[in-house]
């Protein structure tokens, strides 16, 4: 009996090492192929790039793009007709290598020679027109951009001139986002929805493949204008909700660059060896926003006595494991429109509470602060209520569902203040505008705050940068003054990669490119 | 049998339309409007009241659930309101990595649990039996999640045998759509192992203190044939039973393990819509997620006539 056993044994192991020899030879031919080729000099030039985003790309169509993380899906595929500085958010040629104001209400684009579509199409002024005209249709996520476009002529195949109801310098900066993506006419043309599915542009890649909410695969497009561009053979972008999967997807190599980590993964990340952690500035704010028109919120020594209560310092450190910066405005300190000067106030209870009984409140005030129920915003939204509660100041949290907003708080209906994040915008007058203009969506109630409408009709009535940086400086000083914004800090970009990538560049903007990256796989 | 369907039929059509409708009205009570979304972050009140005018969303919520059941006719499940496809399409593209991990889970369950069960059985009040029993019961009680990350961590991060996240889509390598299913498919089926050695244990048990085993073991058959051929088939009608409601519970229990793994399965799929009100997908995957449930319970159905004769004339 025992030398049956003995035989069966024997008999098992060469299937044990066939199944173990199965699996690593599976493991080893997981990770994906591709080559990088060299440049002769030993540095590895495209190469494939593998991305894990836990955010999902909402749709391939720039008109219908809604997630603010959309854009390093879909700058891939589709080029701008201008473009930024990374490190200024200054406007930069696009496929307009040249721009012309010959009047405050004309914008002229002078675009590139030679450029086509990834179906062939020619890139021209027809194009710029096409796609300007349907960016503006009804129900688009563009038209809120474009709100001072009137019209477009293509005056000749190589200039599109555009007229506005208005001037409106941050049009410039508004071609380098979705409403400046251009897609190919007769795609569209052909089947109205199908960049859904099938985008087309003239971006340095074409679309491949995707599974919505799942992944979005591009391969270098060979007839790209721009023969001096570097980056990536081909880049796969798989959506990995959870945050710590994405880590570990980073760790086995299942991908070679994660972005929009999750703080709370810093250490862990930091820890790996054969992995590099970047974490840069970026416009993403964390602010309370408050219903300016309900009391005690109303009342600006009372905003001014929370800004004072708040520990910022402790938030970043707590709440963001370090990887944000205290801010006390809207735009992080990098950009060409900070205001310089304005207070930041360092912690100070005694101080608050002073200010609330100047302001009639001897035993201090209470107010309700709604936040998205998860982890993250639950840490800050206990770690206000803790802190504000030193000075007197009671916060009702109130966690709700703000995936698709807070209509009943946006209208000025209920509650007095959210705890959320605001993406920033790529030019500063809209940015201030989007929160604190009094048609904004985002500012609730629509409150009405002296001098802001004025003041971001001037940032955007002048186009040399020197008056903008004033007026938008002035602009900042007026909502720092009033405490009418209560930004709590800037989140930083973290973006963590193999040690196989090289040449990333991070922008201020906080949604990573592609471009100059390359990857020895 | 064409009554057996017939009846089955009968109650699927009502049990399918009071789910969804269940479903379809407890998506409009979370806070939140679509529309606002769908507007983007710039919106403006015209854009916002034009994409609720066009998705019908000021329509009563009768008149839209109507609407969906008239698209149901004609094989038409709407159009993914953040996506613009079709949920027909893009709920076929998220299914086959989710039934690859539903199989898996299925056979682990049934090859660990039914052997671990008939084992504790044979071995009934001694060591064997304790230590089965005992494991078992850790097995229930363990949540897949975290079952899925240590799994993660000693066979992906540790020894590199398997991937951590993702999945390969079986037509593109079925080899490595196999692969990468492995660890997910461990992680679902623990627990149905532990729940199905449990079944199988008390089943069996039951079966092996009837009369009819003592005859067989007076005729002189052995251990093996007696339980194997004689106990276990006798047990099988609690053993379907569980592995009924098992199947039930690896598609429901796939969403959080799909989320571990980073599979693009309809689990995931279903998080995405909730989050993003995607009501037309949430609704597809839960109506795909209920036929789906029917018809593992009418083959359930099928199969103890198969195993109990009695039953065939009922």
């Amino acid at each position: 009996m025992k030398a049956m056993i003995r035989q069966r044994r024997r008999a098992s192991l060469p299937i044990t090492a066939a199944v173990v020899a199965m699996v690593v030879t599976l493991s080893s031919c997981g990770n994906g192929g591709g080559s990088a080729a060299s440049n002769g000099s030993g540095t590895a030039v495209g190469g494939n790039l593998t991305v894990g985003d836990p955010v999902a790309l909402s749709n391939s169509d720039p008109i219908h793009a809604i997630s603010s993380r959309d854009q390093s899906y879909l700058w891939t595929v589709y080029d701008t007709l201008l473009t930024f500085t990374p490190t200024q958010m200054e406007p930069a040629p696009g496929l307009a290598e040249s721009w012309t104001q010959p009047d405050p209400q004309t914008l002229v684009l002078h675009l590139r020679s030679g450029v086509t579509f990834q179906d062939g199409t020619p890139f021209d002024a027809a194009a710029v027109k096409f796609n300007l005209e349907r960016d503006l249709a009804p129900g688009t996520t563009t038209v809120g951009l474009l709100g001072s476009l009137a019209s477009v002529d293509a005056t000749d195949p190589a200039t599109a001139t555009l007229h506005l109801k208005k001037p409106d310098s941050s049009l410039l900066l508004a071609l380098s986002d979705l409403p400046g993506m251009m897609v190919s006419p007769a795609a569209v043309q052909k089947a109205a929805n199908s960049l859904s599915t099938a985008p087309v542009g003239a971006g340095p890649y074409r679309f491949v493949s995707q599974v919505t909410g799942s992944n979005f695969l591009v391969k270098r497009y060979p007839g790209y204008w721009n023969k001096n561009y570097r980056g990536p053979d081909q880049i796969e972008i798989k959506t990995i909700g959870d945050p710590a999967t994405l880590v570990n997807a980073l760790k086995s190599g299942q991908v070679t660059m994660a972005i929009n980590v999750d703080p709370a993964q810093l250490s862990a990340l930091k820890a790996a060896s054969n992995l590099k952690v970047e974490t840069d500035p970026s416009f993403e704010d964390i602010p309370i926003t408050m219903n300016l028109n309900k009391k005690p919120l109303s009342d600006p020594l009372v905003r001014k006595a929370i800004s004072l209560a708040v520990d910022r310092n402790a938030l970043v450190s707590t709440a963001e494991f370090g990887a944000a910066t205290p801010a006390w405005s809207i735009l992080p300190k990098q950009s060409w429109a900070y205001p310089a000067g304005i207070a930041e106030d360092g912690r100070n209870v005694n101080e608050a509470k002073q200010l609330l009984v100047q302001a009639g409140y001897p035993d201090g005030i209470s107010f309700d602060m709604i936040y998205h129920p998860t982890s993250t915003y639950r840490r800050i939204a206990t770690l206000i209520q803790s802190q504000l509660a030193e000075a007197g100041i009671k916060v009702d949290i109130v966690p709700h569902d703000l995936t698709n907003g807070a209509p009943e708080y946006l209208s000025g209906q209920k509650y007095d203040s959210e705890l959320a994040s605001f993406g920033g915008r790529q030019d500063p007058a809209t940015a201030y505008a989007a929160l604190f203009s009094s048609k904004a969506l985002l500012n609730p109630g629509q409150a009405v705050i002296p001098g802001v409408d004025d003041a971001i009709a001037k940032a955007n009535s002048v186009s040399a940068t020197a008056d903008r940086k004033a007026a938008l400086q002035n602009l900042g000083k007026i909502i720092s003054d009033g405490t009418y914004s209560m930004v709590l800090y800037q989140r930083q970009l973290i973006v963590a990669m193999s040690d196989s990538v090289s040449g990333y560049t991070p922008n201020i903007l906080g949604k990573p490119k592609f471009d100059g990256i390359s990857v020895k796989n | 049998m064409t009554r057996l369907f017939a009846v089955r039929l009968g109650t699927a059509v009502p049990t399918v339309l009071l789910a969804t409708a269940i479903v379809f009205l407890l998506q409009h009570l979370i806070p939140g409007d679509p529309a606002v979304s769908l507007a983007g972050e710039n919106a403006t009140p015209d854009a916002i009241e034009h994409i609720r005018a066009q998705l019908g969303l000021n329509e009563s919520l009768w008149a839209q659930y109507g609407h969906w059941l008239g698209g149901l006719f004609h094989a038409n499940l709407g159009t993914s309101i953040q996506s613009s496809q079709p949920t027909l399409t893009v709920i076929a593209s998220h299914l086959p990595a989710s039934v690859i991990i539903w199989i898996g889970a299925l056979l682990v369950a049934l090859l660990v649990g039914v052997p671990a069960g008939v084992r504790a059985a044979r071995s009934r009040g001694r060591a064997t039996d304790e230590v089965i029993t005992s494991v078992a019961s850790v097995g229930i009680a363990m949540p897949s999640f975290w079952l899925g990350m240590l799994l993660v961590f000693f066979f992906s991060l540790r020894l590199g045998w398997f991937p951590a996240t993702g999945s390969v889509s079986f037509s593109a390598s079925p080899l490595q759509a196999i692969h990468s299913a492995v660890l997910p498919s461990i992680a679902l089926g623990c627990v149905g192992a532990a729940e199905v050695a449990r079944q199988v244990r008390s089943a069996m048990i039951e079966v092996l203190s009837q009369d009819h085993i003592r005859t067989d073991y007076a005729k002189g058959l052995g251990g093996v044939s007696i339980f194997w051929r004689h106990a276990l088939k006798n047990a099988g009608m609690p053993i379907m039973t569980i592995t009924g409601l098992l199947i039930s519970r690896i598609i429901s229990g796939s969403v959080i393990v799909e989320t571990v793994f980073g599979v693009s399965g309809i689990g995931s799929l279903l998080i995405q819509s909730v989050n993003s009100r995607d009501y037309p997908v949430v609704q597809g995957v839960v109506l795909v997620a209920v036929i789906l449930v029917l018809a593992v319970n009418f083959l359930i159905d099928l199969a103890y006539r198969v195993l109990d004769p009695r039953l065939r004339g009922a």
